[in-house]
């Protein structure tokens, strides 16, 4: 896993509206194969920075760099493309559809049937393919079920979105509060997957306000406030406190 | 109202039986209420009615499932009725032509009702009402009042001919073919049906998936489209002639039908056989209430209250009838 080089570089994004600057200069660094999280006061500019990412904004100053090269991302497909997966649960499932063909949706997998003319989908290959991704790769087993994902927990609905992402190849999963609506037990499944995500070397970006989970979960973390990036650290080297204190003051607390 | 976790096996297997619970109870109600109901003269005939409304329904389906409506097929039927049964009449043309050009002109039809939608991004429910409107008057323009019987038996086949000493309608049969292939093989199977439920579940996430969206629901149009006109051709067959009402008025039978089979109203679930049982528990409680001797203008009634009924049950079971979680950005 080289770590030298950034996965993504954000050099500073600039974004506003009318005459709201919401984001303001800011850097970010992601490396492959770590959990950088993502955190600030409601309004710090943490979900306008990762729209911007993710193709929903375009930014009105800055670069951005995605393995080595300088991109602009104009569409959420043009970020799938690069690899930037945002995964919501809403957003990514179709909720009468089972697990597989979720993760399948958009690229199913087909017999070809009479020539190459008239396909007909592989559904035997597709649930065990994604049967895989999701026991193997991200330790998830859903006792063969094939019913429909909205009989799914809050939990086992994010892995399937993340599987889907990480079938196809994504090398950043943006997370946006991911554990909002999660019991105990599946949060502790969700810190799982993205440390299995990570150890694949998929990046992710944790967006939290539970700092809690953030100082579990993460590598590093990034604080907004109004907009600006006051200050990075690694979870190892600095405190609750101190992240407190550049969320809320912009300075770093006495640790 | 979703309900994330398993519903009971119990509420799942109601919400599937359900419409063939009804058509039961139907039989068994009417039939012991006036034993006429249930001869099999008139269970035959409630069946070769039942078939053309069943395709028409399969169609349907699919279009409801892809989230949208359809309120043209009834006309769509008239129009490539009308198309067929003038070609076979007034022209040498081989029968077997003038049906293909009816499937054609029903396809088209569709079509047009599909391009209106997406490239004008208009409310389905009002270019289909328009379309309606529009397809019906071109029937009346077309053939006035005339009626056209006495059509080519190669072409009345379909529609008239009963095999085993009358007991088995070739029209059922076909009725109940086209679901079984819509259903095992074109909803479970294939792109077409699963991108229309994809779209109409989820619109926002089948966009941002890469799934051409508007592209695959102009083929849900144009297969409902298709379906009428062959509901045309098995109409024509039985009653060996055409006039400017046919097909006046079904689409309502038709969606109610496919609403109490328990395909979800707003996209994202298709039950063709619950359509199936749909459409056959209508045509039952029409033919049954006159049997039974209700007023003609009280049938209505019944079928809304059929209606009102099956959204209750599948209320009860859990289904969500609104629309679902679409995300948005």
């Amino acid at each position: 896993m080289d770590k030298a080089r950034p996965i993504i570089e954000m050099k500073g994004i600039v974004k506003d509206f009318g005459g709201l600057r919401a984001v303001d200069h800011v850097d970010l660094e992601l490396y492959p194969g770590e959990c950088l999280a993502l955190v600030g006061e409601n309004g710090a500019g943490k979900s306008t920075l990762i729209k911007v990412l993710t193709g929903i904004y375009r930014p009105d100053g800055g670069r951005i760099v995605v393995d080595g090269n300088e991109v602009t991302i104009n569409s959420r497909r043009e970020a799938k493309a690069l690899g930037i997966e945002a995964v919501y649960q809403e957003l990514a499932l179709v909720d009468t559809l089972d697990a597989a063909s979720n993760v399948f949706l958009g690229g199913e997998l087909t017999i070809p049937v009479l020539g190459r003319f008239f396909h007909i989908l592989d559904n035997r290959k597709m649930y065990r393919e994604a049967q895989s991704v999701l026991k193997e790769r991200l330790g998830i087993d859903l006792e063969g079920r094939k019913d429909p994902v909205f009989n799914l927990s809050g939990g086992q609905r994010q892995s399937v979105a993340i599987a889907r992402a990480i079938y196809w190849k994504a090398k950043v999963l943006v997370m946006d509060e991911p554990t909002a609506s999660l019991g105990v037990g599946e949060i502790k499944r969700t810190f799982d997957l993205v440390h299995r995500a990570t150890a694949e070397g998929v990046a992710v970006i944790w967006i939290s306000h539970n700092l809690e989970q953030v100082f579990t979960v993460a590598d590093r973390i990034l604080v907004l406030r109004g907009g600006k990036c006051v200050g990075v650290r690694r979870c190892d080297e600095t405190t609750m406190t101190e992240i407190v204190g550049l969320i809320v003051t912009g300075v770093a607390a006495a640790a | 109202m979703l309900k994330r976790g398993g519903r009971s096996r119990l509420l799942r297997y109601i919400d599937i039986l359900g419409p063939w619970v009804g058509v039961i109870l139907c039989f068994i109600v009417i039939g012991s209420l006036e034993p006429r109901f249930i001869s099999p003269g008139n269970i035959s005939a409630i069946i070769v009615d039942a078939s053309t409304y069943i395709l028409l329904a399969v169609g349907m389906t699919f279009v409801i499932t892809g989230g949208g409506i359809d309120l043209s097929v009834g006309s769509i039927l008239a129009l490539s009725g009308v198309v067929m049964t003038v070609l076979a009449k007034d022209t040498a043309i081989d029968p077997i032509l003038a049906m293909v050009v009816c499937l054609a002109a029903g396809t088209l039809l569709g079509l047009v009702n599909g391009l209106l939608i997406t490239k004008l991004k208009m409310p389905d429910i009002v270019v289909t009402l328009a379309t309606a409107i529009s397809y019906r008057a071109l029937v009346h323009v077309w053939i006035g009042a005339r009626v056209l019987a006495g059509l080519p038996p190669a072409l009345t086949y379909l529609g008239r001919t009963r095999l085993l000493d009358g007991l088995l309608p070739v029209s059922v049969i076909v009725a109940v073919l086209v679901v079984a292939v819509a259903d095992l093989l074109l909803y479970r199977r294939t792109r077409f049906g699963r991108y229309t439920i994809a779209i109409g579940g989820n619109r926002t996430a089948a966009i941002h998936a890469g799934i051409p969206v508007d592209r695959y629901k102009i083929y849900t149009y144009a297969f409902a489209g298709f379906m009428a006109a062959l509901g045309a051709i098995i109409l024509a067959g039985r009653f060996d002639a055409w006039n400017y009402a046919f097909g006046t008025g079904k689409e309502f039978h038709v969606i109610a039908g496919v609403i109490i089979g328990g395909t979800a109203l707003f996209g994202g679930l298709g039950r063709l056989w619950g359509s199936l049982a749909g459409v056959l528990l209508i045509s039952m409680l029409v033919n049954g209430m006159v049997a039974i001797g209700v007023s003609y203008f009280w049938q209505p009634v019944g079928i809304g209250a059929a209606i009102i009924l099956a959204v209750a049950v599948y209320t009860i079971t859990g289904r969500r009838q609104s629309r679902g979680v679409g995300g948005g950005e």
